[in-house]
């Protein structure tokens, strides 16, 4: 049965909204629009508050219309903090650019890159790594 | 053949308009794959952005960042020019050197190195006014964007 939905919205210029949900051990975290310069600071501090104790994250990158450099730090900081506790993180994404442009910053490189929910349950769930861990590199 | 300028205020808020406008022009002229070349753009924009604003501190809304667009469907050159202090020699050795594997655990540092991967070339001037200029080729294939890896 899926968890309950949180959902945080910030009005901005350019609108970021986040959900999150937990399934079996795992928490969702869903963004939804744009995760850009000038809306990144304020989707850090609302997204602290719903992080919940799990034993993997989701990252779900699939109704986000854009994303540049600044939502890529901001998404490397928050898989720093939740691997610090040693927990296992996988990104979903289905747009091909946008994928492309995670494969461009090496991300793939730390973090496993899927297409699917259910195919970033199984990397977690099998704790398939990519090439390394975030402590590694 | 569409040629485009405009001059917007240093502000956050026309960020998102300059992107819609970059975007509408190169599908105007069937540019190929326009998402990479809008999305150097914007990070160029950025940077000007962010340029202008630790130069002119609580002054900078005063201060204009202009964007030139030359696009056909064979190639596209864009022009982004700010009141900054521009990028010294230094830095730009620097950036020339640094790779995304270098900068992949950093909360920054990322965003040069994008428009690098996104554009054929990139060429920088300093004189009054600091010019960032841009060059894609209309490339078909351009969507196995330089320096990247295919995805899956």
């Amino acid at each position: 049965m899926a968890g309950e939905f949180k959902e945080v919205e910030m009005q901005n210029n350019n609108d970021i909204s986040i959900k999150t949900k937990k399934t079996r051990e795992y928490q969702e975290i869903s963004f939804i629009g744009k995760l850009v310069y000038g809306n990144t600071q304020e989707a850090k501090k609302q997204i602290q508050p719903q992080l919940e104790e799990a034993k993997g994250y989701i990252f779900d990158m699939n109704n986000i219309e854009y994303i540049d450099s600044t939502g890529l730090g901001l998404l490397m900081n928050l898989a720093k903090q939740l691997n610090m506790s040693k927990r296992k993180i996988a990104l979903v994404i289905k747009d091909e650019f946008i994928k492309q442009i995670f494969y461009i910053a090496k991300f793939n490189l730390i973090v496993p890159i899927v297409s699917t929910r259910d195919e970033a349950l199984a990397v977690l769930e099998n704790n398939m790594q990519s090439s390394l861990s975030i402590e590694e590199y | 053949m569409v040629e485009i300028t405009m001059c917007i205020t240093a502000e956050n808020k026309y960020i998102d308009f300059l992107d819609e406008i970059c975007e509408k022009t190169l599908i105007q002229v069937d540019f190929p794959n326009p998402r990479g070349v809008c999305l150097a753009v914007h990070e160029g924009v950025i940077n000007a952005v962010e340029a202008t604003k630790q130069k002119y501190k609580s002054e900078y809304k005063n201060k204009c960042i202009s964007l030139k667009i030359y696009a056909t469907r064979e190639a596209v050159e864009i022009h982004i020019i700010d009141e900054g202090d521009g990028i010294s020699n230094e830095e730009l050795e620097k950036i020339n050197n640094l790779t995304f594997e270098d900068v992949l655990l950093d909360s920054k540092g990322r965003g040069l190195l994008l428009m690098k991967s996104l554009v054929d070339k990139i060429s920088h001037e300093n004189y009054e006014k600091h010019v960032l200029k841009l060059y894609k080729k209309g490339d078909i294939d351009g969507w196995r964007i330089q320096g990247g890896r295919n995805a899956e």
